[in-house]
């Protein structure tokens, strides 16, 4: 773990709106609602109709919007795509669906359909699928929020040799208040690649005790002066 | 930097009882560990059956939201033991796990047996793989870092690629990679409520198969980067990738697969020709099934290695089971004997894999290649050498 890699896009869903290095930028005033937005959002925001969003929870919600926010598929072929990596961190995991699913087992009329979505990694299969990655993809549950271990797997990822690019995220959402728990609702997805050509659309966190949030902040400000 | 990596410890507790041996003697011999459900016949699920762990073998009664934790401090301190790890300050651990303690979130089932949990933490009351993994090495006074992957049912094999690079790297000299999950009300009316579970034993690869059965345990394994602690099998390589074709399905043509292992033969630098044997993820159903055997027999471009998968008679073990089964891979290749597929009477998969029907003895045990899948299009693959 030498040099960094370089960041060619991020995305950012959070408290404020949806923003993107793809252009994309849009407040919830602008949008109606809040993080991580409701089934219509995706039309707002895109002018396309996706099949699947209305039925996503919050987790995946979130990191669906910021992968499009990002816009993966303006940064990477198909062919790079098929050897990206994905990775995620979460400190929340899939707290909702859990609540949401453990309600139902109380009361006996079991949500089979969303079982799958307890899992933390399944929202993964949803970015994967949306966006042809097939490379290794990990799932890391962390203490706290934001501690980077995402961007770190990734650097090991290039360390070693095993692949050029990854998509790299933090999910957190919780729209919920539970006992000693903020709710919160936010997702950062960066794409990241270890081809030294590459050029790096902002310096890499290296300092930042909250990495992801360097980098939502490094994305406003270059979504601001485009 | 890249080192070798090589495995100093190893631990288990399954559906057979505590041990690495019993656990081995019990596939060899062909025994299965599902049987008719027990403690969990407390809930409902579309199955009669279930790998519960006995009832006594940790010891003394552990409440059901303790287990996985238990059952990973047993593991994890056994593999401790065979490695003769006494310096742990500077040991780190990875978890695998899906669900971590979650035991129904505090529903009727567990009222009886409230959990000590931090009352501080976000997540307090509720399952989460961070805590538990702090939990695992405050048990087990290992004050290296401790960090946890939940990639679903590939979460095994996930830990140990991780370890692997970090160790390859010089990043860490050792890492006690531990996976660990319990049966609850949450998972088998989860997997029942998908319809996926057999009734009776599953029969991987069988043309009567139903589903799955599930079962509960945890594996561990100590890996470093010194040589004279191996127990005589290294990590050759490992590879990842996505079906990137459906959320919680499977790639009926393999694709994952295949790329999965294509990747961990290159990291391994060996070819197909190369592989000795092959533990299977073998779920028992018809879409696993089906894309493993698929995706195999394109990987190996023909007939593949002698393949075995365990789960009909360890139960499916979710995040535990890439742990569990690495050791029965590794088990194999001391033996140099792959065992029986218990409970298969008439293959019903892409006949390019070859499915032992007998415990057959090998000629040649050097190198396993273990597969694991999990939601979310996962699948992993992984070389051990001997």
């Amino acid at each position: 773990m030498t040099t960094s890699p370089a960041i060619l896009a991020i995305g950012v869903v959070d408290a404020h709106g949806v923003h993107g290095t793809s252009g994309l930028r849009s407040s919830w005033n602008e949008l109606g609602g809040e993080s991580p937005g409701d089934r219509r959002t995706f039309t707002k925001l895109f002018g396309r109709r996706d099949p699947t969003f209305r039925r996503l929870d919050g987790q995946t919600r979130a990191i669906v919007l910021a992968a499009e926010a990002c816009g993966i598929s303006q940064v990477l072929s198909v062919e790079e795509r098929d050897e990206t990596a994905l990775i995620t961190e979460t400190s929340r995991g899939s707290i909702e669906i859990d609540l949401r699913y453990t309600r139902s087992l109380e009361r006996d009329v079991v949500e089979a359909a969303i079982f799958p979505y307890t899992l933390q990694s399944t929202c993964l299969g949803d970015i994967a699928l949306r966006h042809g990655l097939r490379g290794p993809t990990v799932c890391l549950s962390t203490e706290t929020t934001d501690e980077g271990e995402a961007l770190r797997e990734a650097q090991r990822f290039f360390a070693a040799g095993a692949l050029r690019h990854a998509v790299v995220a933090l999910t957190d959402v919780q729209t919920e208040s539970i006992p000693s728990a903020d709710r919160t609702a936010r997702s950062v997805v960066c794409v990241l690649s270890s081809d030294p050509k590459a050029t790096s659309i902002v310096p890499w966190p290296q300092a930042s005790k909250r990495p992801f949030e360097g980098l939502a902040e490094a994305c406003y400000a270059r979504s601001a002066n485009q | 930097m890249s080192r070798s990596v090589f495995i100093a410890g190893r631990g288990a507790v399954s559906g057979y009882g505590a041990g690495l041996d019993i656990l081995v003697e019990g596939i060899f011999s062909g025994l299965r560990a599902v049987r008719p459900r027990a403690r969990t016949l407390a809930f409902q699920a579309l199955t009669d059956v279930a790998a519960e762990l006995p009832a006594g073998c940790l010891g003394e009664e552990v409440a059901e939201i303790e287990l996985p934790l238990r059952m990973a401090v047993h593991a994890g301190q056994a593999a401790l033991d065979e490695a003769g790890a006494s310096d742990r300050s500077n040991l780190d651990l990875i978890l695998a796990t899906t669900k971590a303690e979650l035991s129904g979130l505090g529903s009727a089932d567990n009222e009886a047996q409230p959990p000590t949990r931090p009352p501080t933490h976000p997540t307090a009351g509720l399952g989460f793989p961070a805590r538990l993994a702090q939990r695992i090495a405050t048990q087990l006074r290992l004050r290296g870092v401790a960090s946890s992957v939940s990639t679903a049912c590939a979460s095994g094999v996930t830990a140990l690629a991780m370890a692997e690079r970090r160790i390859a790297s010089g990043e860490a000299e050792r890492i006690l990679v531990v996976g660990t999950d319990a049966l609850n009300r949450f998972i088998m009316t989860g997997f029942g409520g998908m319809g996926i579970l057999d009734p009776e034993p599953c029969r991987p690869f069988d043309l009567s198969r139903r589903g799955i059965s599930l079962g509960e345990g945890a594996g561990a394994m100590l890996l470093s980067a010194d040589a004279r602690e191996s127990i005589g099998v290294r990590i050759a390589g490992h590879g990842g990738a996505n079906d990137a074709c459906h959320v919680t399905g499977c790639d009926r043509e393999g694709g994952g697969v295949e790329r999965a292992v294509r990747r961990a033969l290159e990291h391994a630098r060996v070819a197909p020709a190369d592989i000795d044997l092959i533990h299977l993820h073998g779920t028992g159903t018809k879409a696993n099934d089906f894309s493993e055997a698929t995706g195999i027999g394109k990987a190996f471009g023909g007939t593949s290695a002698l393949a075995f998968g365990t789960k009909s008679q360890t139960g499916h073990t979710l995040g535990a089971a890439g742990l569990i089964e690495s050791l029965i891979a590794i088990a194999a290749l001391e033996r140099s004997c792959v065992p029986a597929n218990a409970g298969l009477i008439e293959p019903n998969v892409d006949p390019l894999l070859q499915l032992a029907r007998d415990n057959e003895a090998l000629t040649r045990s050097r190198r396993a290649l273990k597969i694991a899948g999990g939601f979310g299009g996962i699948q992993q693959a992984m070389v051990f050498e001997a």
